[in-house]
Formats: C-alpha cells, structure tokens, sequence
C-alpha cells in the first residue's frame, strides 16, 4: 500500500484533447477543400498563358499556330489546350491523411507530363505547387485549425 | 504525376526530474492523440505515472502515483508535408502544448496541492521568449504570438492500492 494523487477535473482536459483529436480529424477534408481551389487556380493560370512561375509560356511554332487556325483554334494566349480533356481530367482527390491533385486518366497524365517537363515538345511547367500556392495552402489550413 | 498535401502528428512527452531540473523525454508517438493520450496512461516505468488504479468511479477522476519529478510537458505538433512531385516541404502548421507543473513528490505536505494546466495555443514557428502580456498572449522569437490559457485541476491526496 502506498500513497497516491487522485486527480479530479481530468474531464476537462479529456473535453479539451477530444476537441483536438475531433478537429485533427477533420484535417483531410480540409486539405481536400484547399486543393480544390489550387486546382482551379492552376486552371485559371495556366489558360490565361502563364506557367508556373508566373513566366508567359512558350509560344507556340508556326507550323504549329497554322493548324490551330485551320482547326478554329486560338494560338494566344499558349492555353495548352486543344479539346481541352488534359486540363479537365485534372482533379482533386481524398488519400490518406491528406489529399492530391493527380490527372484522372493515363491519357491525359502523359500528355501533362510532356507539356510540364519539356518531352519532344518546348517546356511549358503548368502543373505543381508553386511558393504562392503553398503559401495559400498553410494560410488556410492555419486558420482551419482552432485548437 | 501528382501533387499531394499529407499531415502528420508528432506527440511529445517529456517529464522534468526533480533532481536534476533537465527534461527527459519519454517518447515520441506519431500517433492520433487520443491513442497518445493513451500512451500518457499507460507509460509503464518506475517513476513515471507507474500505477494506475481504478478506483470505481464512473467520472473521469484517475489515481496516479507520481515520484521524482515535478513537470509533464505534453506537446502535439501537426505537420503537413507538401510532396509538389520535386521533393517535400515540410511545415510545422500548429503546436499544441500541455504542461502539468507543480506535480509534488510523495514525501511532499499534502494539504493545499493543485496541479496546474498550462494550455499553449500557438502558430509560432519560433520559440516562445517567455513574455505574457496582461491578455496572457505569448511573445515569440519571430514576433509571432500564441495565446495561453490557464486551468487548474484539483488535486485530492487519497489511499492508493497496490503499486
């Protein structure tokens, strides 16, 4: 037999860390809510003719601006789009313990993979997260989080 | 080709030596906080939180015996891991801190004790200078500040079982 501390009042901190361990859980589905908005800022970037890191993309060739016209197609400003399916298959999506913005069909990923890294075809880097998006992205989850 | 934002917890517990005045760690629990709330309960060492007893009550009254060391310091840090498809950023977006003081030894007098809670709430990517102001806001190194509230939780001397 010893002696011990009993302590009353541990309910409170019980309410307290159930309120973190219920916001916490809650992270996910804002980190999905916050990618939405990246995603259409990307979209919104990358049609007005602006990459990345804000530079204006590569224009286009001749050759190339030629079979636009005769396809009723704008060459400016360089939107990276034709019928427009690469950009619209680009979504965001829940995963475990966060969420991504990934390309919903194989088609279109290797077509984004060789516009961003400049395969066979002049570099346009459209996808990714650049400072201004991270810095939006800990901006909100910041303020999400109540604790 | 994908960009991802993931988050993860990093739960601290450390316990302050009476003796020595130094903080020792007791672990490090990548886990969800409830389960790490759980890791404080269930710590198994001789002087730290070593016997649990159940007393019967249905409230949420826990009996603890606590030797040797006066501090808990209980930290809940969340952070989100940016994979942007070049490498991964990593950053600290909130630091939750619980520190239990006070805590008296056994061989302490017993009347009067009470165990104080001292809550940090704080976004601070510096660490605190230790400056409250009279709206208990937190000064930090980089200017940032925290908000830090107080609670005490009573603390009732009672007969323990076997430990």
């Amino acid at each position: 037999m010893s002696d011990g501390f009993k302590f009353e009042g541990l309910d409170t901190l019980e309410k307290e860390l159930n309120q973190t361990a219920k916001e916490i859980k809650n992270i996910p589905a804002q980190i999905v809510k916050v990618l939405s908005t990246v995603r259409n800022n990307i979209l919104k970037t990358t049609t007005s003719g602006i990459d990345l890191n804000g530079t204006a993309f590569e224009k286009y060739s001749k050759m190339y601006k030629t079979i636009r016209s005769q396809n009723s197609r704008q060459s400016s400003p360089v939107s990276l789009t034709w019928t427009g399916n690469m950009l619209r298959s680009m979504k965001s999506f829940g995963i475990s313990h966060g969420g991504e913005i990934r390309f919903d069909s194989t088609r279109a990923n290797d077509l984004a993979v060789k516009h961003n890294e400049g395969k066979g075809v002049p570099k346009r880097e459209f996808f990714g997260l650049n400072q201004k998006n991270m810095d939006y992205i800990e901006k909100k989850l910041s303020a999400s989080i109540t604790l | 080709m994908s960009v991802s934002i993931t988050y993860q917890l990093l739960t601290a517990i450390r316990k302050a030596m009476k003796d020595s005045g130094s903080f020792q760690y007791v672990g490090y629990f990548p886990e969800e906080v409830k389960k790490a709330t759980g890791q404080i309960q269930n710590t198994k060492t001789d002087d730290y939180a070593a016997c649990i007893i159940e007393d019967g009550n249905e409230d949420m009254s826990e009996q603890y015996t606590l030797n040797g060391f006066d501090n808990i310091d209980y930290n809940i840090g969340i952070y989100i891991l940016m994979s942007r498809g070049k490498g991964t950023i990593i950053k600290r977006l909130h630091d939750y801190e619980i520190i239990i003081k006070n805590i008296m030894s056994l061989s302490s007098t017993y009347s009067g004790l009470s165990v104080n809670l001292t809550r940090f709430i704080s976004t601070e990517k510096g660490q605190p200078t230790g400056d409250i102001d009279e709206n208990n806001m937190i000064g930090y190194a980089d200017g940032i500040v925290g908000r830090k509230l107080n609670y005490t939780i009573n603390m009732q001397v009672t007969r323990a079982g076997n430990c």
